[in-house]
């Protein structure tokens, strides 16, 4: 049964694939910022090569944009991507795998290796560490009650209610809170990553 | 950005912001490059913050290459040539300006378009000043026909569509004032008949506008 948190980000991303639809790309953009990581998880199981899943994911966002006139929302815009994703990935794969043999007949191992082994970007790879580990120590390093409420809500998943009955304080607090926690590992990582973010 | 729309936005991240202020949101994305950059970072610390990777906006760039479609053939198969960003950013994606303004260009053509066949349209339509004198000089008369006509009087007279052309074509030029009553009388009459038949059929209320069209042509005194 559908929680009223995923109902109403049903309807949030239901709004952005809507304007999407019109051709507003910039709603688009943002249902790609907020999937991406997400996506990326999961594509990276299914091709273990990260070269490759950049590939896949690119390939999955420009279809799932060009058929969004097919989206019905019976399911979660996530859904409808994973999907996509995982249909994205297989003929990725056969597709790889085709040409490693048109490649090498001889070599078909070789060819069947080069699909599993791991080509990622190393730079882009050390880049994103670089950056995860300063995101987490800005966090390390905000007050209790805002490191708590920003940790209730990511990893425990809870409501802004569910938050406000936990910390005993009004939910407008629990909102201004996590605000400020998010506000401020930005500025922090805004200082040592000058224009990563803003 | 003002705080209160930083807010807005993070609860927005949460699925906890109201409705009203999901849509200012995404109303001022469309011209706010730091508000997406902003959604970004707090995308990409719930991603941190639950062990997922991290990607900067150059998938963001290349989608919107793709999609803008100017992006290069992807090198699949030769991956040792595939070129790697070598930072990590999350910087609102830029749209290609020449797209935007071949895009523009092409919008205004579109409109153009439109806007030449509306005139063409409405000249041939409507030809106001072509032939004043068959809607002037032909008033009420033309209404003068006999109106529940027999059926078989006017079923039509025995002329035929070709019959019908051919008499029309000429009085287009010569057009005396009888030619055009009886122009107008067959023309109009197997619609009325049509009209007077439906009407017994369908029911007294739809005689209505044929009453009103004999009240017109025979005014109480």
């Amino acid at each position: 049964m559908e929680s009223p948190v995923q109902k109403v980000e049903a309807e949030n991303d239901q709004l952005l694939v809507d304007r999407a639809r019109l051709g507003d790309r910039h709603a688009f953009d943002l249902l790609v910022l907020k999937y991406q990581s997400r996506l990326l998880s999961l594509v990276n199981r299914l091709v273990s090569n990260q070269s490759d899943a950049l590939d896949v994911l690119q390939d999955t966002f420009v279809k799932a944009y060009r058929s969004l006139h097919t989206f019905r929302g019976e399911s979660a815009f996530y859904t409808w991507l994973y999907r996509i994703a995982v249909n994205t990935a297989k003929n990725h794969l056969a597709s790889k795998l085709k040409e490693s043999k048109d490649v090498s007949v001889d070599d078909e191992a070789t060819g069947e290796l080069s699909v599993l082994q791991d080509l990622s970007a190393p730079d882009e790879e050390a880049g994103a560490e670089e950056l995860q580990r300063a995101i987490l120590h800005a966090i390390e390093q905000l007050p209790d009650d805002l490191k708590q409420a920003l940790t209730l809500r990511e990893l425990e998943g809870m409501s802004y209610d569910e938050i406000a009955l936990a910390m005993n304080c009004p939910i407008g607090t629990v909102r201004s809170r996590i605000f400020r926690a998010r506000d401020h590992v930005v500025q922090e990582i805004s200082q040592q990553f000058p224009g990563t973010f803003l | 950005m003002t705080e209160t729309l930083r807010q807005s936005l993070s609860a927005l991240v949460d699925q906890e912001a109201t409705e009203f202020e999901a849509r200012k949101i995404v109303d001022a994305t469309k011209t706010r490059g730091d508000l997406k950059a902003y959604w970004a970072s707090c995308q990409a610390i719930s991603s941190t913050m639950r062990g997922e990777s991290l990607l900067g906006s150059s998938l963001l760039d290349r989608i919107n290459a793709e999609l803008d479609g100017v992006a290069e053939a992807k090198p699949i198969v030769d991956a040792s040539h595939h070129q790697v960003d070598p930072h990590v950013t999350f910087l609102p994606a830029k749209e290609a300006l020449p797209n935007r303004f071949a895009a523009l260009t092409g919008q205004l053509a579109i409109a153009a378009s439109i806007a030449f066949a509306v005139v063409i349209g409405v000249k041939v339509v409507a030809p106001v000043d072509t032939q004043p004198s068959v809607a002037v000089a032909e008033p009420l008369e033309v209404i003068k026909f006999q109106m529940p006509v027999q059926k078989e009087t006017v079923s039509v007279d025995g002329m035929t569509s070709q019959q019908d052309a051919v008499e029309r074509r000429p009085v287009a030029r010569i057009l005396t004032e009888q030619d055009m009553k009886q122009l107008v009388s067959n023309r109009l009459s197997p619609y009325l008949i049509r009209h007077a038949e439906n009407t017994a059929v369908v029911g007294g209320t739809s005689v209505l506008p044929l009453a009103r069209i004999m009240g017109r042509d025979e005014p109480i005194e």
